[in-house]
């Protein structure tokens, strides 16, 4: 399956910018990239993460962007979030483990960086990181007790979970103040390595492999999943362990 | 010189007035890439890849993927008050001429259709991406000076030739024959170079929606169907996902692709999960 080329997407992106700059005009204070893309990982399945700080969400203005919007979505299967600069810090409170996932993997592509001094509250961090690995675990459980028998549709799952995980995995060392430039992916490899439990190292190892070919050898995809809960159930129980540091 | 050696030069000769012409050609039309806002009418593109026709037959998927007509044993009809959502003008004219049922030829012989189909057209005329008069003009005019060059080496060569009472020039005749030919080829080029330039990139564009071709779902919400069938033809569509496109539009007989995939599969099914981690419009965890 297909990855898209670097070279379309810088092509898109530029357009993307150009056609955003044209219709907000002042109202535009950035464009960013973020997410797999952002790291030149994007995967075949992979939507492009995109966000454009806005002043207002002015309907006129909007409405002379989004013919550009629905094409660039259909080349690139750009995902675009519209964001007020005054909702920022709210949404990054609310949001923390999406916004420190955003802040620790994103590229500027147009104006000031936002995120550049943007504080992710560590209490409200830990709070919504235990929220989402307390719901990826029930949700595993559950994929599998109704997919295992069809193992080839856990990889689909498999794929999805790695973006918490990952999030997860970065929040916490963060909270023991050991993420230093890490990204989140290099933070759950190190996550992994730290439990010296053989059984996570090669779930985590198993996750690039689901998610370039969206393929597991068989048997492989079941323990997988079981693992990437119990490993959802390690960092939860870290999380709780950890007080965050100031 | 002798005859072969002749023959071997004006061979050159002819290879290199065809790449100067193709040359030449090329820099009078070519034109600054467009931006993916060009995107923004398939309709457009359609037109731009095979003329008129395609657009009219684009404009017919794309209003029976979007509910606003139906199709029923081959006959369109208008799916009621829903015909007000149709804005590009080629849908409201279609609409109209299907608000009492129509075949699909009866569409494609409405004169109103018609007109708003020419529009796009003129538009692409207009934008440099068809040849106008003008291009046309100056293509004959290229054309016409690279095969005179060639008709005047090649005439004074027989000229030479009958003098000296040789008559075995049928071969350098012939080689002058297929030189006009050839070069006449870029003079009938349905686009100019921006237009090829054009629906290459775009090619280039939507590449990852031809090659993931069961990511395409029916109803409209995104640009994703219209867009693939715009820049590929309607045939890129998967069938199993639009089966009333081969009924209008059968596919032509022997074809050298057929990529029917179509398998969905998106499971999303609801299940154990807390929720959580959302906030609507793109903060998922």
């Amino acid at each position: 399956m297909e990855t898209l080329a670097t070279e379309t997407l810088n092509l898109v992106l530029d357009d993307f910018v150009q056609e955003a700059q044209q219709a907000f005009g002042p109202d535009l204070q950035a464009v960013i990239l973020f997410g797999s893309a952002a790291e030149g990982r994007l995967r075949p399945m992979s939507n492009v993460n995109l966000l454009l700080c806005l002043e207002q969400f002015d309907a006129t203005r909007v409405d002379e962007f989004r013919g550009a919007l629905r094409a660039c979505h259909s080349a690139i299967r750009a995902s675009v979030m519209f964001l007020l600069r005054d909702e920022l810090p709210e949404a990054a409170r609310l949001f923390a483990v999406k916004f420190n996932d955003i802040k620790a993997r994103h590229r500027l592509l147009y104006g000031t960086d936002p995120f550049a001094d943007l504080l992710i509250d560590k209490a409200e961090l830990r709070r919504r990181t235990r929220e989402v690995l307390l719901d990826l675990s029930i949700r595993l459980r559950e994929r599998y007790a109704l997919l295992s028998l069809r193992e080839e549709q856990l990889v689909a799952v498999i794929t999805e979970a790695s973006s918490p995980l990952r999030a997860a995995a970065l929040a916490l060392l963060e909270m023991r103040g050991e993420a230093g430039a890490l990204s989140p992916r290099e933070a759950l490899v190190k996550v992994a390595a730290e439990s010296a439990k053989a059984e996570f190292v090669s779930a985590v190892t198993a996750l690039p492999l689901a998610r370039e070919d969206l393929v597991l050898a068989p048997g492989q995809a079941g323990p997988a999943l079981l693992h990437l809960s119990a490993l959802a159930t390690y960092l939860l129980a870290g999380l709780n362990a950890a007080e965050p540091v100031a | 010189m002798s005859g072969p050696q002749f023959l071997l030069l004006f061979i050159g000769l002819m290879l290199a007035a065809n790449l100067w012409l193709r040359w030449r050609i090329r820099a009078g039309e070519v034109r600054p890439r467009i931006s993916v806002r060009f995107a923004q009418d398939p309709l457009r593109i359609a037109a731009l890849r095979d003329g008129p026709d395609a657009a009219i037959k684009l404009a017919i998927f794309s209003l029976i993927d979007r509910g606003l007509l139906q199709e029923f044993d081959g006959l369109l009809g208008t799916a009621g008050e829903l015909t007000g959502h149709a804005r590009r003008p080629l849908e409201q004219a279609i609409l109209d001429c299907c608000v009492t049922n129509s075949t699909v030829n009866a569409v494609f012989l409405d004169a109103q259709v018609n007109r708003a189909a020419r529009d796009y057209q003129r538009e692409l005329l207009g934008l440099g991406l068809l040849p106008d008069t003008e291009c046309i003009a100056r293509r004959t005019h290229l054309a016409g000076f690279a095969i005179g060059t060639l008709v005047v080496v090649a005439g004074l060569r027989l000229a030479n030739a009958f003098i000296q009472g040789r008559s075995n020039v049928w071969f350098l005749i012939i080689l002058t024959g297929i030189a006009v030919f050839t070069m006449r080829a870029p003079i009938a080029k349905r686009l100019t170079a921006y237009g090829t330039d054009t629906l290459a990139h775009l090619e280039k564009l939507f590449e990852r929606l031809h090659s993931q071709p069961w990511r395409i779902k029916a109803g409209g919400a995104s640009t994703d169907a219209v867009l693939l069938a715009a820049v590929f033809g309607l045939h890129a569509l998967p069938a199993t996902v639009f089966p009333f496109c081969d009924r209008l539009f059968p596919r032509p007989p022997p074809s050298s692709s057929s990529s029917d995939s179509g398998s969905s599969g998106s499971d999303s099914g609801g299940g154990g999960g807390c929720g959580g981690g959302g906030c609507g419009g793109g903060c998922g965890g």
